[in-house]
């Protein structure tokens, strides 16, 4: 299994440090049924990990567990460092939780929604009018405030709910399929929202089945099916483990030459790391070695040759790959 | 002493609960239809004393009795309107941020369970406030034009803020169990309405026999302030361990043991306020008369249970209700010990309370059976209610001499002789048995 057990994210240098969230052994069982089959999982500070996995494997209900919506269950978690089962109280006080639904009052205003929330997470009174306003400011809602909170498109109301979620200025923000039902825009503007809220600092744990936006500001990632970790560390890791794994030491890099093209594809087939190339117009793309040496020894070579590169873009790791290559057991 | 205070504070005065809830109430049209239609029922009870009281004036030269009624007549009205208004809208107070999925975000953003619990109460007294408001100076006129002292009027003053606060708790507490508000409204009403009307009956004669209950005042309206308060803090602690996923099973427990303390109360008290009558001939008729009121509120509390709580089985909430319908049958018997002395309570009496009886356990395993089908509840209760009207008049085909009209005139009831209760026992008893086992199939399928 990629990440073999324990399911442990944290890298050398965080490990010194209390993580943000700690998971041993965790079960959870409805009936007979057991929708979490005994999860070990480390997620350190400061991560944005998504939370992976087909339907029904669990996300929600770890989420719950770890948003203290759900005590029955077997095992320990720790947030922050923080006995979730017995230091409830405080572990509240440390995590924002958006649902997977919009969960609003109609009848309020912004200001009043989000004052609500403030005084309801024990904010000072004297504070409170402040936070309200940092995170209007910070979910861009400056220019909405004067509308009911039942009134506003999903994408803004997703913005609204992350903004209460804030409002205690939360160290761990945990998110259930908050990019569902959004169009692309508001998927655009609330993945910069939490790519700035991470930049502040705020562990991010979100769940989505979007893989392909997840894969663009996930650092780390968990992949769960039928109740159980399937993989679970950083996200260059997992992919350097299932290339490994897969055999696949080779991976494509597009270049786009200026000037010409055709003397850039002749120096790239003189390069013993190139295998394929392909030409189109001015961009020549090859199959190479999978090594940050290989393609810097080849834009190297194509401008000591006098061919100017202004762009080399290596392959984009696909999420969807890898999720597929790990829950089909390829990799595990 | 400090922490104490802290808490008290975090309760009441710096509960943002209450201060989100009444800008939201406020705002809602049916909260002031709720106040005007309380203003309503009272002014009516007013208009209707005035107008006898002039009768009287013109009669007898005298305002002297004006004064007792009115104070008589604005309570019973205005604990009629609080027992049914307030736990109506408290029922919406939990279930429904339970149904909007705000309550995990209530709990995650730190507030105490206990706090939601007393931030929902308040936030109901708050609109049930006008309730009482009204009464007072209905009161003070009453004091003005004699027939009442002023002891009775602080303690029908206290009777109604007792009687409200306990029906608001009680509303937030089957509120705080049930998943809808659309299910926890209805249920309120039986919950709430009943206790409601035990506080009502002995502090003020109830609305049954207002004006004719004898004995101590004082006394029973001491019990019933004491039953009030008691009822509250139980709710109190329902509604509270609802909240609080840890107690669980203790509130599974306290929950069942609170429904059936209830009802059982419920079942006691409605019997036993017809012993206040003192016309003899009314006894068979309020002993059919309770007897039916108990089938109804026993085949929705089924309803309401197997519906809402989407329990395992309908047929596990079965022993819960047969329970409450063994203590309603103490009660029963009770209310036939005091009735022993009269001679117009006989065997037709008892011969219909075991077809209601039997009645009762038919229709809510029909109504059970709806409920697994996965109907809503109004659909499920309101087809089973018709099965049960049905039933009735099934009953009285089966039952040569029962007249409908007869029964909805006089409640003359009568069984001629035993061999035509056999066929009203055997259908019940037949049906009883297929729905149930329908239900449990349904149960291990679905």
């Amino acid at each position: 299994m990629i990440g073999s057990s324990p399911s442990v994210l944290a890298t050398t240098a965080t490990t010194t440090t209390t993580p943000a969230v700690s998971v041993q052994g965790l079960v959870r069982r409805y009936g007979s049924f057991v929708a979490l089959k005994g999860i070990d999982l480390v997620i350190p500070r400061g991560a944005i990990c998504g939370l992976i996995g087909p339907n029904g494997a669990g996300k929600t209900t770890l989420l719950s567990i770890l948003a203290t919506l759900d005590e029955d269950f077997e095992g320990a978690v720790f947030i922050d460092g923080l006995d979730l089962r017995t230091q409830t109280g405080l572990v509240r006080r440390r995590i924002g939780f958006v649902p997977d639904h919009t969960a609003i009052y109609d009848a309020l205003s912004i200001p009043e929604y989000l004052g609500f929330f403030a005084a309801a997470a024990a904010v000072p009174v004297d504070r409170r009018a402040a936070a309200v306003a940092d995170v209007i400011a910070r979910c861009g809602l400056q220019s909405i405030l004067d509308r009911p909170a039942g009134g506003l498109s999903k994408g803004l109301t997703q913005r609204l709910c992350v903004a209460r979620a804030l409002l205690h200025r939360p160290a761990l923000l945990l998110l259930d399929e908050p990019a569902s039902g959004l169009d692309p825009r508001a998927r655009i503007e609330l993945k910069e929202l939490l790519k700035r809220l991470a930049k502040d600092g705020v562990t991010i744990l979100i769940s989505s089945h979007i893989l392909t936006e997840l894969g663009d500001f996930c650092d780390h990632v968990v992949v769960l099916e039928r109740g159980e970790v399937k993989a679970a560390d950083r996200v260059d890791a997992l992919f350097a483990r299932a290339q490994a794994h897969t055999g696949a030491a080779r991976r494509r890099l597009t270049l786009e030459i200026v000037g010409d093209a055709v003397a850039a594809e002749a120096i790239c087939k003189t390069s013993a790391a190139v295998f394929d190339i392909q030409r189109d117009g001015q961009l020549v793309s090859v199959t190479i070695t999978a090594t940050p040496a290989a393609n810097a020894a080849l834009i190297r070579a194509l401008v000591d040759g006098g061919v100017d590169v202004a762009a080399a873009v290596p392959e984009r790791l696909n999420l969807e790959a890898l999720f597929l290559t790990i829950t089909r057991g390829g990799a595990a | 002493m400090t922490a104490l205070l802290t808490t008290f504070s975090s309760l009441l005065f710096d509960n943002p609960i209450i201060e989100k809830d009444a800008l939201i109430v406020l705002r809602r049209p049916r909260t002031v239809v709720l106040w005007v239609l309380a203003l309503l029922v009272v002014a009516v009870g007013v208009a209707a004393v005035v107008f006898e009281g002039s009768h009287r004036l013109d009669s007898w030269g005298t305002l002297s009795p004006v004064g007792g009624h009115l104070l008589a007549i604005t309570s019973g009205l205005t604990l009629l309107a609080v027992t049914v208004l307030v736990p109506a809208f408290a029922s919406s107070t939990i279930a429904g941020e339970r149904e909007h999925g705000t309550l995990p975000l209530l709990l995650v953003s730190g507030l105490s369970p206990l706090q939601i619990v007393i931030g929902k109460l308040a936030a109901t007294l708050l609109v049930a406030a006008p309730f009482v408001a009204l009464c007072l100076p209905v009161f003070g006129v009453s004091a003005l034009v004699r027939g009442v002292d002023v002891g009775e009027i602080v303690l029908a003053a206290a009777g109604i803020f007792a009687t409200t606060v306990a029906a608001a708790a009680v509303g937030v507490a089957v509120s705080s169990h049930l998943k809808r508000a659309s299910v926890a409204a209805p249920a309120a009403l039986v919950f709430a309405g009943i206790p409601g009307l035990l506080c009502a009956a002995p502090t003020f004669g109830s609305i049954i026999s207002v004006t004719t209950y004898e004995g101590s005042l004082h006394a029973v309206a001491g019990a019933a302030l004491v039953a009030a308060a008691a009822i509250t803090l139980v709710s109190v602690y329902v509604a509270w361990s609802a909240l609080a996923p840890r107690l669980a099973p203790r509130f599974k427990r306290a929950t069942q043991l609170y429904m059936t303390v209830t009802l059982g109360l419920a079942a006691i008290i409605v019997p036993l306020s017809g012993v206040a009558g003192d016309n003899p001939d009314q006894q068979p008729a309020v002993l059919v008369a309770t007897g039916i009121l108990l089938a109804f509120v026993f085949h929705f509390y089924i309803v309401a249970v197997a519906c809402d709580l989407r329990a395992p089985a309908a047929w596990r909430v079965m022993p819960k209700a047969l329970l409450v319908l063994g203590a309603a049958g103490v009660c029963l018997l009770v209310r036939f010990f005091f009735a022993l002395g009269d001679d117009s309570v006989g065997t037709n009496e008892r011969r219909i309370l075991v077809v209601l009886v039997l009645q009762v356990v038919a229709t809510s395993s029909i109504g059970a059976v709806l409920a697994r089908l996965r109907l809503q509840l109004p659909l499920a209760a309101v087809g089973s209610g018709l099965l049960m009207v049905g039933f009735l008049i099934a009953s009285g085909i089966l039952i040569e001499t029962f007249s409908l009209k007869d029964a909805l005139g006089t409640l003359n009831f009568s069984f001629t002789s035993r061999s035509n209760i056999v066929p009203a026992v055997a259908l019940w008893s037949g049906v009883s048995v297929v729905s149930l086992a329908l239900s449990r199939r349904r149960a291990a399928t679905g």
